[in-house]
């Protein structure tokens, strides 16, 4: 695949619907489920999703009058695209951000969790 | 703004301490006082360092002088003047008499001085702006991230849970909840309108019960104000290292004292059920973990901190002490540190400005750099010339006996009286001749006051100026005027009278009888040949010193005017 990069608002959309249904998915789902809401008109919705395709993110097929649409990129592999990039660039000092964690995840190693999660079995046992 | 600096700087160190102190206690006092305290006993620093309220410590004498590559202009001071061009220039044109001084050695080495606070100011104001934009593009990176995977919550049975535990709480208002795939952690965020995002996990009941209690509990005690007052406190004092270790220990009690919250008279067995629910959501997130994580430390022994603190059932108290303690801390802190500002400047003597100020004489034998407390040359004409310098001068006051004295302040930036050549001389283009108003520039006494942020004191030019003895040139018919300049023998322009010669010299020319000319005496009568100059230079703190000048003025074998002058203290 190609290197992935962030998309932008509206495909994101888009894609979180085809994530949402059973592949393979048609232009007239995401209409019906999107386009409605954000009153798109259903060629705004072809092209984003063109675009989609173009990208790398959506496989289109045609069968007979319809054409239908896979996504290549799953929704975890581009959730760890995009926490993965974004922790790169912001994680030092978390201290600061106005928001309350009921842990800090990101200073848990995976280590970390399996070793605190046998203490704590010693420590309840 | 110096004094803001001043207590900016004095604040950040000494509340270091007391953060310093705090944290290194605050494991021995978590075993006996209760988590929310001491969360809240945070608070009171945190606005201590917010609002430096307390008296401020007058640090005197802390004066950095910086050289500037940029030389100021002096249009008001002519270049040296040689006996000749004098000559010159007497005979040529009557107008041109005034700016003819000799030479003025402070031009040349002219400085612009930045006080310390001025660059100190300019590199905090822009840490702090350059710290609160990083701060505010990330929030708003994060905020649209989550916004991005955010879902409403659909399931009923989980609303109703959250309804439920809200009106537990006695929480008004909206709070809205989300299944957030992209928090790895549950969260609550929103100043205005709380949000809580849940990781998009199925957790089960009885354990979403504690961890929507868990961050309800946050939106009750506004947790976010809380933040928002840490990330203004470490804006203003982000050159600190102290404060960051502050935040860390704040975000670690924060959550100790919200899980105390939620487990409030709660028995070991609920306990035992909350510490469940965080160890069910850390194994959950263990399977489902998307993220590359990093490891930082702390994040370990802090979550082993958490699990002590919930499974410990012992009684805690109410810090009320931890908080008093803090709270004289960060008052009294500032209070001592004026008391001692106070104790010092009470135990200077008063005229302790005494060591500071130092009076020069313009000695023409010397360069500028080498002007002593005695001089001794010959001169055109009876003049002494010299500098007063000393630091947080507050007013000057000088006195002469005999004759007059007068300033030009080189700096440009005091008085106007005393720089502003237009002020005691005008020119008028039609004629192209200057009317010179003596009375305006010589005084037998002149005062000058300093703004509290001058610095320059030494560069401004005091003159003594013997205008008593150009009148006693003139008397008797000028009878005892020699001559001109350094050699009186120097001639005048053939066409001159007698009589015009003998009055350009004593200054009786086109300007008026006031203008001063460039004169030798054949003697000067005893009470005009000596004089004695009174320096009185009064400092910020009301401290004064007084210093005397003694000059005194004679002919050498040639008839040439000599003066002589020493700084009497």
């Amino acid at each position: 695949m190609r290197e992935m990069k962030r998309l932008p608002d509206a495909e994101f959309e888009v894609m979180k619907i085809v994530w949402q249904n059973e592949p393979p998915v048609t232009t007239g789902i995401v209409m019906e489920q999107l386009g409605k809401k954000k009153e798109w008109k259903a060629q705004t919705v072809v092209s984003l999703m063109l675009r989609l395709v173009e990208r790398g993110f959506l496989r289109t097929e045609k069968a007979g009058r319809e054409r239908l649409y896979f996504p290549e990129v799953s929704r975890e592999e581009y959730l760890k695209f995009e926490t993965g990039n974004f922790i790169k660039q912001y994680h030092n000092n978390s201290l600061l951000n106005l928001v309350n964690t009921l842990y800090d995840d990101d200073a848990l190693t995976d280590g970390d969790i399996n070793e605190l999660l046998q203490w704590i079995k010693e420590r309840r046992g | 703004m110096k004094d803001f600096m001043i207590m900016l700087a004095t604040n950040s160190a000494a509340l270091s301490a007391v953060i310093l102190l705090y944290a290194a206690v605050t494991p021995l006092l978590s075993k006996r006082y209760s988590s929310k305290w001491l969360y809240y006993s945070w608070l009171i620093i945190v606005a201590g360092l917010i609002v430096p309220f307390r008296p401020q410590l007058d640090v005197p004498g802390i004066n950095v002088t910086v050289p500037a590559e940029a030389v100021l202009t002096r249009p008001l001071m002519a270049a040296p003047e040689k006996a000749a061009d004098t000559v010159a220039s007497v005979s040529s044109a009557v107008q041109l008499n005034y700016p003819v001084e000799s030479g003025n050695p402070v031009a040349q080495s002219a400085v612009i001085s930045i006080q310390w606070w001025q660059a100190a100011a300019a590199i905090w104001a822009t840490g702090v702006i350059v710290f609160l934009l990083i701060r505010c593009i990330r929030h708003y990176r994060l905020m649209k991230m989550l916004g991005r995977w955010s879902e409403d919550v659909k399931d009923d049975e989980v609303l109703a849970l959250m309804d439920d535990v809200k009106n537990e709480l006695g929480i008004p208002g909206q709070v809205s909840l989300y299944l957030c795939r992209y928090t790895g952690s549950p969260m609550m965020t929103g100043i205005l309108k709380p949000r809580i995002l849940l990781p998009a996990t199925d957790i089960p009941k009885e354990e979403l019960r504690f961890i929507l209690k868990h961050e309800l509990v946050h939106c009750r005690r506004k947790d976010t104000w809380y933040k928002c007052l840490l990330l203004i406190a470490t804006a203003m004092h982000w050159f600190n290292p102290a404060v960051y270790l502050m935040a860390k220990v704040i975000n670690e009690q924060c959550e100790l004292s919200c899980d105390a919250e939620v487990l409030r008279d709660s028995d070991p067995d609920t306990r035992d059920r909350y510490c469940k629910a965080i160890v069910g959501l850390l194994e959950t997130r263990l399977k489902t973990r998307t993220a590359l994580s990093t490891n930082f430390y702390g994040g370990k022994n802090g979550m082993k901190k958490r699990i002590s603190s919930i499974l410990d059932t012992r009684k805690k108290k109410a810090g009320l002490s931890v908080a008093c303690a803090m709270l004289i801390l960060t008052a009294g802190i500032g209070i001592a540190s004026a008391a001692i500002s106070a104790d010092n400047a009470a135990k200077d003597p008063p005229g302790n400005v005494n060591a500071d100020v130092v009076v020069r004489l313009a000695d023409h034998n010397k360069i500028p750099e080498n002007y002593d407390t005695y001089a001794c040359y010959v001169d055109a004409r009876p003049q002494l010339e010299f500098y007063i310098d000393g630091k947080d001068i507050a007013q000057i006051e000088v006195t002469c006996r005999n004759e007059y004295v007068y300033a030009v302040d080189l700096t440009q930036t005091q008085h106007e009286k005393y720089w502003n050549v237009e002020y005691y001389q005008t020119y008028d283009e039609e004629t192209g001749t200057c009317t010179f108003y003596p009375e305006r520039r010589y005084d037998k006494a002149i005062k000058l006051s300093f703004d509290k942020e001058f610095s320059g004191y030494g560069e401004i030019w005091y003159r003594w100026t013997a205008w008593n003895l150009y009148k006693w040139a003139s008397e008797d018919n000028f009878s005892h005027f020699v001559g001109f300049g350094i050699d009186p023998k120097i001639e005048l322009p053939e066409d001159m009278t007698e009589e015009q010669k003998l009055k350009l010299a004593a200054g009786e020319n086109g300007s008026g009888p006031a203008n001063i000319g460039h004169i030798c005496l054949d003697g000067y009568p005893e009470g005009l040949a000596r004089d004695r100059i009174e320096i009185k230079v009064t400092d910020r703190e009301g401290n004064s010193v007084t210093k005397y000048i003694n000059v005194e003025i004679s002919n050498n074998e040639f008839m040439q005017t000599v003066v002589t002058a020493y700084v009497e203290d």
